[in-house]
């Protein structure tokens, strides 16, 4: 498997209301279990250089309000925009949680992974979304599509 | 459709018959078929109860909090700055006071109080191993894990519970004269344990979000009005709720005991229990806003500074959305919506979580000791025509 070549991946997640930080933990659970390292680390801890010489990462971000970022991820987007750190050697798969019944639906991680690309990084996978307004546990979703999209992405980075 | 030539003999809605107090969900059903907005001729204000309705206008930018001038005033309204009276974006900002002491992971660290709670409880059994659950088993370890997150003293809360009765009946739609002086006497009790609690954490602050309140009080980030009417709703108002749905879950345990074996054997399925506890047990029934600009639904229009009541517990039974919508099931198709039960929008209830561990590890705990539930006697459920809940729910725990 990886022995000796463990990956470090982060999964950095924004929140207003402590959801993404759940589905940060069910994420990195499925990281471990293929055996990769994985760190998490809250936004509001998190700034530029968090990302520089990170190879693969995880973004996971709520929506909040109407389609704005939620509490945590705003700082750390603001900060991303205005330093501007080049994240050409990022790789990252995005998860976001929303609920269907606004029309925003989803925005808060569409934002920030435009802003990601728009600094050099590269997406991988599709990005998930978690429904709020539906009735399957976040910790199911968020484990389907990570075991779908990351031990494959995360190995190829090494 | 409107309903202003409704006579009031003829209401959809008899807010005080003790038949539709005990069970409304026939009335809900007809309402949503004949006039899913309705112009109540007893109150004068408008009821949603479809749950498309509920979802796209219970939320609605045009609504808010703020009663009109001239609103008559009830027990209520001596709040004056909580998020239950602000709209956003000064409602965004009083929230995020709260959010991080409440978040899935935070309230899962609390609710290891109710456990233990529940242990004891359970250790303390006479031989027959019958307790009334919904105080010793629901409520009073529900409140150990909020008594947690504030950082505040257990004591005095049983009848701090039973007063919070008398004040929930007071937000209903037709309050009598003596119900509303019963919430004046109940919150004459709450507010003066509240500001016990808070004497309390000034002389010797505790760890949780009280301290930190005051702190921010201190610095002048907030009100002492916020921090007072802020403590009051989650101190006084929030465990009720959490403890009607975990009791509902030991009824269910009791009556169909295979799902207490679901639940005990397939954890993974825990959480979609739960949800189905949750949308059938519909602790607070409706919820209030009053209408900034005038709006439309349904094709019925309504005027500003009119009232409306959102039914969520209508909406929960919803045919259009669930199917056989009066049964526990936890086979639903995949993508049906969820409930309503903690509200939509801005204002959806900061203690979900918190609620949702309570319930979790109570379940959890009384999975671990029990090897069967069996009800002991009836239970007295105590619903008015807002709020539901349980007075008793007589348990015998077999281990």
């Amino acid at each position: 498997m990886n022995n000796g070549n463990l990956s470090m991946t982060k999964i950095l997640f924004g929140t207003e209301s402590g959801n993404s930080e759940m589905a940060a933990d069910d994420i990195a659970d499925v990281l471990r279990a293929a055996g990769h390292d994985a760190e998490i680390v809250p936004m509001e801890e998190a700034d530029g250089s968090t990302l520089v010489g990170t190879g693969f990462a995880v973004i996971i971000t709520s929506t909040y309000g109407e389609g704005e970022l939620p509490e945590t991820a705003q700082p750390f987007h603001d900060m991303l925009a205005s330093e501007r750190p080049d994240l050409s050697g990022l790789r990252f798969a995005a998860f976001g949680l929303g609920d269907s019944t606004y029309e925003t639906y989803g925005n808060g991680i569409d934002i920030l992974a435009a802003l990601l690309k728009d600094l050099g990084a590269t997406q991988v996978g599709e990005t998930g979304r978690h429904d709020a307004a539906r009735t399957e546990p976040l910790a199911d979703t968020c484990t389907s599509w990570a075991e779908a999209v990351l031990p494959a992405t995360a190995i190829a980075a090494e | 459709m409107n309903m202003q030539a409704t006579a009031p003999k003829d209401t959809l809605l008899p807010w005080r018959d003790p038949s539709f107090r005990a069970d409304p969900y026939p009335w809900y059903d007809r309402l949503r078929a004949e006039a899913p907005v309705y112009l109540d001729p007893l109150t004068g204000g408008y009821i949603v109860s479809r749950y498309r309705d509920v979802v796209q206008y219970g939320k609605h930018p045009a609504l808010t909090m703020k009663a009109p001038e001239g609103t008559p005033k009830g027990p209520w309204s001596w709040f004056k700055d909580s998020v239950i009276t602000i709209d956003p974006p000064a409602h965004t900002a009083l929230r995020r006071k709260a959010n991080k002491w409440f978040t899935p992971k935070a309230t899962a660290e609390y609710a290891k109080q109710s456990a233990a709670e529940v242990h004891r409880i359970i250790d303390d059994l006479g031989p027959e191993g019958v307790t009334e659950a919904y105080e010793n088993l629901a409520l009073i370890p529900g409140h150990y894990a909020m008594c947690t997150a504030l950082g505040v003293g257990r004591e005095g809360y049983r009848t701090g519970a039973a007063y919070m009765r008398d004040c929930m009946i007071a937000l209903g739609s037709d309050v009598s004269a003596e119900e509303q002086e019963r919430a004046y006497t109940a919150f004459r009790f709450l507010r003066d344990r509240v500001s016990h609690h808070l004497a309390e954490a000034r002389r010797n602050p505790q760890p949780g979000m009280l301290a930190s309140w005051i702190e921010q009080t201190a610095a002048g980030d907030m009100t002492e009005t916020q921090l007072y009417e802020g403590l009051f709703l989650f101190w006084a108002t929030a465990t009720p709720n959490a403890a009607y749905v975990t009791t509902g879950g030991l009824e269910l345990f009791a009556r169909q005991p295979e799902y207490f074996e679901l639940w005990k054997s397939r954890p993974e399925m825990r959480a979609v229990i739960l949800a189905e506890l949750v949308r059938l047990h519909t602790a607070e029934m409706s919820f209030d806003r009053f209408v900034a600009e005038d709006l439309e639904i349904e094709g019925v229009a309504i005027p500003k500074g009119a009232h409306i009541r959102f039914l969520v517990a209508s909406a929960n039974r919803d045919t259009e959305v669930f199917e056989d919508p009066h049964a526990f099931r936890i086979d639903r198709p995949e993508g049906t919506p969820a409930h309503l039960s903690f509200g939509v929008g801005a204002h959806i209830c900061p203690g979900q979580a918190i609620a949702l561990a309570q319930a979790t590890a109570i379940l959890d705990a009384v999975a671990e000791r029990a090897t069967a539930l069996e009800l002991a006697g009836d239970p007295v459920y105590g619903h008015d025509d807002r709020s539901a809940r349980y007075l008793r729910l007589p348990l015998r725990v077999i281990r």
